[in-house]
């Protein structure tokens, strides 16, 4: 039988690797051997690890996608706290996920100055942000870990998925704000991102959220 | 930590690179891993690359290869197709698994041959890779002195040819002097894929025997 170290493995930018039977233990130690600083994202859930090492389109698109949010938050005068790829995990739960982004708003008063999140007393983010393949292993890791909300986008296309009854069922409305076409407008955006320059699109964005408020 | 082999798993379309690899180890490897299985292996001095293809990388590599064989008969010239066997070469630590090749001048003398070893045996003539876009592949076959190699990614054919053991890109083969293969070749594989590989096959058979007739006028 043929034995690896971990650290023979590597994962080229834009692939995915599962490993197969992994423990909660062994888990960890990956975790632990891994580091912070690495470009891979781990997501654990029925005793699958999945690796997956993003492109660098696949980071701009995150950083767009999480300025939208943060300037819908802001016009709306709404607060959060942003907690990027940190590792959420439970034991309980045999569940672990590193999302592309992720955000405390519904709870984010909760998170001020918190530098440790134990999710089996802390809420988990209200909305996670999943650029590319979300794979079964990620969904399944979120429903584990029970975030009410993810935004996927994937070949250029955003849906919002919901957690309802424990899985997640794609939704044109937002928890967060859910008297505005949010999936339309941040869509809209995102595009004009793309031929306009992040600036513009911004920019333009932010008009359409007030428009959006005062027009009402 | 240590991992068993057997728990990795890399989804379809997907590759992983495993370093540090030794010959004696990537032996073992290829021995646990056994025939019988979706994964492709590229070795190159330490580095063990394992790919996955996705099932239309299989489709356009069968009708690719499905084509060759049709011109290499229709030119009546004897051949051995020999699809993805593992080629290695120990004193150059180099091993691949086309996605198909051929053995086409050499014929007679891997003709019976249950085992290739390139220690020994000369490589394929002409080896084919349909989409993979691995940087390490094409120095492999540059190494096992393989003298053709036939690249098809997105819909276009490259046409690789060994001068002095670099590939250079050509516009017609060597192996089939005065045919464009180029232009030809991607359209009856999409042809094969919007009206079905044995009409295809046939009209492309028909084109064979037309430029043999106009060749022989």
């Amino acid at each position: 039988m043929v034995t690896l170290q971990l650290n023979q493995i590597r994962v080229l930018p834009g692939q995915r690797l599962l490993l197969e039977n992994v423990s909660w233990r062994e888990f960890q130690a990956i975790l632990q051997e891994l580091g912070e600083h690495r470009a891979t994202r781990l997501s654990y859930s029925r005793g699958i690890l999945e690796i997956v090492a993003p492109l660098p389109e696949h980071e701009k698109a995150k950083v767009i996608l999480g300025d939208l949010l943060k300037a819908l938050l802001d016009e709306l005068d709404m607060n959060w706290e942003s907690l990027g790829s940190t590792t959420f995990q439970r034991e309980d739960m045999k569940a672990g996920i590193e999302p592309d982004d992720c955000f405390y708003i519904q709870h984010h008063a909760l998170m001020i100055g918190k530098d440790r999140i134990d999710l089996t007393v802390d809420p988990p983010p209200d909305l996670a942000i999943e650029v590319d393949v979300t794979s079964k292993t990620k969904l399944s890791a979120y429903e584990l870990l029970q975030v009410p909300e993810i935004w996927r986008y994937q070949n250029r296309k955003l849906q919002i998925n919901l957690l309802q009854n424990g899985k997640y069922v794609e939704s044109p409305i937002s928890l967060i704000v859910p008297n505005l076409p949010v999936l339309e407008g941040i869509a809209q955006f995102l595009e004009m991102s793309r031929v306009a320059g992040t600036a513009p699109a911004l920019r333009g964005f932010r008009r359409w959220v007030r428009e959006q408020i005062h027009g009402r | 930590m240590l991992l068993e082999l057997r728990r990795l798993q890399v989804p379809p379309g997907q590759r992983v690179l495993l370093q540090d690899v030794s010959w004696q180890e990537f032996e073992t490897i290829l021995e646990e891993l056994g025939e019988h299985r979706g994964a492709r292996l590229a070795y190159d001095q330490g580095t063990l690359e394992i790919m996955v293809p996705l099932p239309e990388h299989e489709l356009r590599k069968e009708i690719i290869g499905d084509l060759v064989k049709a011109l290499l008969e229709e030119l009546d010239l004897e051949f051995c197709s020999l699809g993805s066997t593992t080629f290695k070469n120990q004193l150059m630590v180099q091993g691949i698994e086309p996605d198909q090749c051929f053995y086409i001048q050499h014929e007679a003398v891997v003709r019976g041959q249950d085992r290739i070893n390139l220690e020994i045996d000369p490589p394929p003539d002409l080896a084919l890779e349909v989409d993979v876009t691995s940087r390490t592949h094409p120095s492999i076959y540059q190494r096992l002195g393989v003298p053709e190699l036939w690249r098809f990614e997105k819909g276009k054919l490259q046409i690789n040819v060994l001068i002095q053991d670099r590939y250079v890109e050509v516009c017609e083969s060597p192996n089939f002097p005065g045919l464009p293969l180029i232009e030809v070749i991607p359209s009856y594989v999409e042809q094969a894929r919007i009206e079905g590989r044995n009409k295809a096959l046939r009209l492309f058979r028909r084109w064979v025997q037309d430029q043999i007739g106009y060749k022989t006028k």
